[in-house]
């Protein structure tokens, strides 16, 4: 009991040395993740799919520290996104994902290869918003929407990336095995391959965020 | 005047920064945005230089066959 309290007392110590909270979400299955170079500042992680007509479907993940509200942060994005008049933008209401209560907000607007829509989800959490991004050429949309919405929900904020595993004997063993990392840094590999083998259905965005705060803590 | 009445009472820079702040979030929201076109079409510029190579490929083939 002693030694399972200890255990978990390193994990939370660990992981509450990341200066922000671990957020993740359940990304569409096959989606490749994109190259940071590809990424502005805010963006954390993106995804891409295979599109039918040469413009494929992406999905991202940003966060922001922010001092407003949700309903004020949506006036402000708002005002951002209409202030580019090729944009048409439309507020789609509140929106539940795993963590609570988001806006989902819609973009139509046009690219080189036609009206585009982008579908935006907004959420904050402790002075901190949380922004999942898809788009697709509009006349694809309808066929990408269903995958969009499903990664949408998954939207997930925890102090601890542990905390989104159910009780197992493979948590277990991870759990040790980050406990010793301090202490034996050989055990890196092996936490890599439960992570990276064990935990599949968590989705790509959980074990590079789980890997990248390990690595980050230690 | 408002705005006036707060510069006296506090320090211009507090303000400054703070105003700033104010206009700068929405900023992730955008950037989203703005990453999610450009992957989407980044994805084809890949694929459009990956086609154009065949092609190169293809022609620069047929030529030495000649």
């Amino acid at each position: 009991m002693i030694n399972q309290l200890l255990g978990l007392f390193i994990i939370f110590t660990i992981f509450s040395q990341a200066s922000e909270p671990f957020c993740y979400f359940v990304s569409p299955k096959k989606w490749e993740v994109t190259t940071p170079h590809q990424r502005a500042s805010h963006v954390k992680i993106g995804f891409i799919g295979k599109g039918k007509k040469g413009f494929h479907p992406s999905l991202n993940l940003a966060s922001e520290a922010v001092t407003l509200s949700l309903t004020d942060y949506v006036k402000q994005v708002k005002s951002m996104h209409e202030a580019d008049r090729k944009n048409h933008w439309r507020d789609l209401g509140k929106y539940q994902t795993a963590s609570g209560e988001g806006r989902l907000t819609e973009i139509d607007t046009t690219t080189e290869w036609g009206a585009t829509r982008l579908l935006q989800l907004l959420f904050i959490k402790e002075r901190r918003a949380y922004i999942l991004t898809a788009c697709a050429i509009k006349e694809e949309f309808g066929d990408y929407y269903q995958e969009f919405q499903k990664a949408f929900r998954t939207l997930t904020i925890l102090s601890d990336p542990l905390e989104a595993l159910p009780h197992s004997p493979i948590k277990e063993a991870l759990q040790k095995k980050i406990n010793s990392y301090k202490q034996e840094p050989n055990h890196w590999e092996s936490i890599q391959k439960i992570i990276l083998n064990d935990y599949i259905d968590m989705g790509a965005c959980w074990q590079i965020f789980t890997l990248k705060a390990l690595k980050e803590a230690t | 005047m408002q705005a006036k009445e707060c510069c006296e009472s506090c320090d211009f820079s507090e303000f400054q920064l703070n105003s700033d702040a104010v206009y700068r979030e929405g900023t992730g929201a955008h950037e989203g945005a703005a990453t999610c076109l450009g992957a989407s079409m980044f994805a084809w510029g890949i694929g459009l230089t990956i086609a154009i190579a065949i092609i190169a490929g293809v022609i620069h083939q047929s030529k030495a066959n000649d």
